[in-house]
């Protein structure tokens, strides 16, 4: 405990101090007070000597009483000395004493003064008392000493002056006495209390100061302290701030790349497209011609190995555009009603083709009743089952393919479609990597089976999209394999219910064969078409197409031209019936001239020619002012029917059109 | 009023300031001491004119047959001669008081101012200042005349003559001059009247003049005896 010690040490000694200064106050403040109360007994004094003995007397005769000169001049010389000391010695005990001892004189003086009243004796108790303000006992007993030396004294030479006689003088002189040592002794130890107290204070005061020191000391640290936390934080929010900023930078960046991801994906679908459509197009414009079947068999191959080669590459680029939409996030999911037996009806459709051709059955079936219509996207789901029962196809040499549906409402409804093959099945090391994308069964499968290995980690993006998912239920190597893809079920209010019956099992209907194709090629007979669309090879592509269906096409190679001869066309009163524009062309693009012509009030059809990359450029499509698209690559029927949909509608009445399209 | 300063208490004190602070010390205590001599000096002179005596004088034994005052009516009297102006008599006055307080027979009380003329206000104030100190005083206003008759010569002398017309008190009651308390003269009266017995006692008489006279003689109130050193007229 040095560290109290020396605290302590310290305190006392300041304790000390403070104790002497409060001291040394005390004695000059009372020493003033003295001074001037010296003063005032003086004149008191003089004034009481005149008041009750101005004269002395002898018959008629009077003289100045020598009262009143003792008054002046030895009640001067009493306050003289001690009034000097107050004013030039304040604070030193030789003044107080002597103070004290001219009191004492004083209090005599006056006794005399005013003839021995018994009242002028209080003068000696209030004089003790006054003297007691000095907190200092020793000035106590020196007045006291006084008055007992003037008693002894005057006792010796003028005993009648003091008391009469002797035997009562002896206890008057006590009375006296105790009356004085009384008071002497309770204000001795006021004294010695109020000097207790002092030391007190002053003891607290020390402490304080000591206590006050050390909370400014530790003031300063914190304060020290807090500057550099502060600093240390203001550190922390520039670099915050910088980080943000870098952040933002960063943000944009990834935006502008994102972005630029997106355009790229736009556009190079687009690019892509567009060649694909030539080589497919022109593939199947070979395989048309009248000639062909004279061509040797090499040359038929030939055409048909490039068809097959362009299906599968475009399919390729279909599935990678797709799968970097999902990957990018861009899948736009549509939600619109569709008859559930019309989209297996559909798919059953599509494939019949392949599974008649390698001799499989095809069937679909509902084991629990299942609602007419629901809710989805009809594209993607389509999608999906066209990619799992096409692989079912593919990998199926015997038996045959049926899709199973069912509705199951709880937990939540969901609908459940089940692809089940007898093809070659897969082992359980194959099944690990199924969903990957690029991975198949195994690098024999792309050799023997085809294939890009991206449909079944697209279908299954897709399902989860639609709120369900694509699972293997069972699979086994030789029997074959049952997957199951369900989708959420989004049912309108009061929707009916499809009842399965046995039985409803679908026969496959005729395979399409080519006659059925050049059944539509008469059905745009004349009618005049306006095509806008800058590649030279898909001008020659599908201005072959639509006059081999008997239109008359007239061929543009930008939007302005488009506009400019439509609306020329128009004024000479033989508009055309339908526009066929490509989107993306050099100087005016498809949107600007359909916005432009229906600017113009121009009401005739016209018809986008989209690369079908995102779902949003239909809608700018549409918004632009077009009336419907046909995809790219052209799909050469689906073309000729919009066409000759929309070149009908504007020759025909509206009856006539209602009920064509019933 | 007075400049309070306080000295600042000393830490570290050279040897020459030590040095300085005695000597300067030894004078003031010089001063001290010559100033309390001077004080006692003047104490003992004050006191000294205090302890003075009057003239002495023999008032007659008895009752004198020529006097202007009344005769005692078979009662005891008091008389006091005061001079109408001295301060000191009125300690005697006071005395008076209280001696006759403790009377339980009639006195008869006669005050006689002495060379008092018979001008009304003065008179008034005497009788005020009279009345208020001694009651049942009866007061007489004298030129000067009844003082010689009785032969006294300093104010504040008391003569108590009994009911035969002896005198039995003459002198003081106040232990000195114009100073209130026990005294020789006030203890022997007080003891007359209680005792009724006694005989002539005789005090200083501590009190202003009442003729202009050459000389006044001093006598001193001695503790151990109560007899005046008188000396002859």
């Amino acid at each position: 405990m040095k560290m109290q010690q020396e605290l302590d040490s310290q305190t006392l000694a300041e304790c000390d101090r403070l104790f002497r200064e409060h001291q040394f106050r005390v004695y000059a403040h009372t020493d003033a007070v003295f001074a001037g109360l010296m003063l005032v007994q003086w004149l008191g004094g003089v004034v009481l000597a005149i008041w009750i003995s101005p004269s002395a007397w002898a018959g008629d005769t009077s003289r100045t009483h020598p009262h009143v000169i003792a008054g002046i001049i030895l009640g001067g010389i009493i306050s003289l000395f001690p009034t000097l000391m107050a004013i030039f010695f304040p604070c030193k005990a030789l003044t107080r004493h002597s103070i004290a001892i001219g009191q004492a004189f004083t209090s005599s003086l006056l006794i005399h003064l005013s003839g021995g009243r018994i009242e002028t004796h209080f003068h000696i108790f209030g004089s003790l008392a006054f003297l007691a303000f000095y907190r200092d006992w020793r000035v106590l007993i020196t007045y006291s000493a006084v008055m007992a030396a003037d008693h002894v004294f005057r006792g010796l030479y003028w005993p009648q002056s003091v008391y009469g006689v002797l035997s009562p003088g002896i206890w008057r002189s006590l009375e006296h006495a105790s009356w004085v040592v009384f008071e002497d002794v309770f204000l001795i130890w006021s004294c010695f209390r109020a000097q207790k107290e002092m030391r007190e204070i002053a003891l607290n005061q020390a402490q304080l100061q000591q206590i006050n020191s050390s909370i400014e000391d530790r003031v300063k640290t914190r304060t020290e302290e807090l500057d550099c936390e502060r600093a240390r934080v203001h550190e922390y929010a520039m670099e915050l701030e910088a980080k943000n900023i870098q952040l933002d930078i960063e943000r944009a960046n990834a935006e502008a790349a994102n972005h630029t991801k997106s355009e790229f994906l736009a556009n190079m679908s687009h690019e892509i497209r567009t060649p694909m459509t030539a080589i497919l197009g022109y593939a199947e414009m070979l395989l048309e011609d009248g000639d062909v079947l004279r061509a040797p068999e090499r040359r038929i191959d030939a055409i048909r190995t490039i068809m097959r080669n362009g299906d599968h590459l475009l399919t390729i680029i279909n599935d990678i555009l797709d799968l970097s939409k999902i990957e990018a996030g861009k899948m736009v999911v549509e939600t619109l009603p569709i008859s559930l037996v019309q989209m297996l009806e559909d798919v059953r459709s599509l494939m019949q083709v392949k599974a008649t051709a390698k001799g499989l059955a095809l069937t679909y079936r509902f084991i629990t009743p299942a609602p007419q219509v629901i809710h989805t996207d009809p594209t993607r789901l389509r999608q999906v089952l066209v990619n799992l029962v096409g692989n079912a196809v593919k990998f199926t040499e015997i038996g045959g393919v049926s899709i199973e549906c069912r509705y199951l409402e709880s937990p939540i409804p969901l609908l459940q479609f089940d692809v089940i093959d007898t093809g070659v099945g897969m082992s359980d090391k194959q099944l690990v990597n199924l969903f990957n994308p690029f991975t198949q069964a195994d690098s024999s499968t792309t050799r023997q089976f085809g294939g890009t290995g991206l449909g079944l980690s697209i279908s299954r993006r897709l399902a989860q999209a639609l709120g369900g998912d694509v699972e293997v239920v069972e699979s086994l190597p030789g029997k074959g394999t049952r997957i199951r893809f369900s989708i959420r079920a989004n049912l309108a209010e009061g929707a009916n219910l499809i009842q399965p019956t046995m039985g409803d099992v679908c026969v496959a209907l005729r395979p399409k064969d080519e006659s059925e194709r050049s059944s539509q090629i008469a059905h745009l007979k004349g009618v005049t078409v306006l095509l806008a669309e800058d590649g030279p090879d898909n001008q020659r592509l599908i201005s072959f197409v639509l006059r081999k269906a008997g239109a008359e096409v007239k061929v543009v190679e930008n939007g302005r031209l488009a506009v400019e001869a439509a609306l020329a066309a128009q004024a000479e009163g033989s508009p055309f019936d339908v526009i066929l524009t490509d989107m993306q062309m050099p100087e005016m693009d498809g949107y600007e001239a359909t916005a432009l012509l229906r600017a113009e009030n121009y009401r005739g059809p016209i018809i986008a020619l989209t690369a079908h990359a995102m779902a949003g450029d239909r809608d700018r499509c549409m918004a632009a002012g077009c009336d419907d698209f046909a995809t790219k690559p052209i799909n050469r029927g689906e073309l000729i029917d919009t066409v000759a949909k929309h070149a009908l509608r504007g020759k025909l009445s509206p009856q006539e059109l209602q009920v064509s399209q019933s | 009023m007075l400049s309070v300063t306080t000295p600042s208490t000393p830490t570290s004190v050279s040897r020459d300031v030590i040095v300085r602070n005695n000597w300067r010390c030894f004078r003031l205590s010089l001063l001290a001491s010559v100033w309390i001599t001077a004080v006692a000096v003047g104490f003992f002179l004050l006191l000294d004119y205090k302890q003075v005596a009057g003239e002495a004088s023999t008032p007659p034994a008895t009752w004198p047959e020529q006097s202007s005052l009344p005769t005692p009516a078979g009662r005891p009297t008091l008389l006091v001669f005061s001079h109408p102006h001295c301060p000191c008599t009125r300690a005697t006055f006071r005395e008076l008081e209280q001696i006759l307080a403790q009377v339980h027979f009639r006195i008869d009380v006669r005050v006689i101012f002495v060379g008092v003329s018979d001008e009304p206000a003065a008179s008034e104030k005497i009788s005020i200042l009279s009345s208020a100190q001694l009651p049942l005083a009866e007061i007489y206003c004298d030129e000067g005349e009844l003082a010689r008759q009785f032969r006294v010569k300093t104010s504040g002398h008391v003569l108590f003559y009994n009911a035969h017309g002896e005198l039995r008190f003459s002198g003081g009651v106040t232990a000195s001059r114009g100073h209130e308390g026990d005294s020789c003269g006030g203890i022997a009266l007080t003891s007359w009247i209680r005792t009724g017995a006694g005989d002539l006692e005789t005090a200083p008489v501590f009190g202003c003049p009442l003729f202009v006279s050459p000389q006044t003689q001093g006598a001193k109130c001695d503790l151990t005896s109560c007899e005046v050193a008188v000396t002859g007229e």
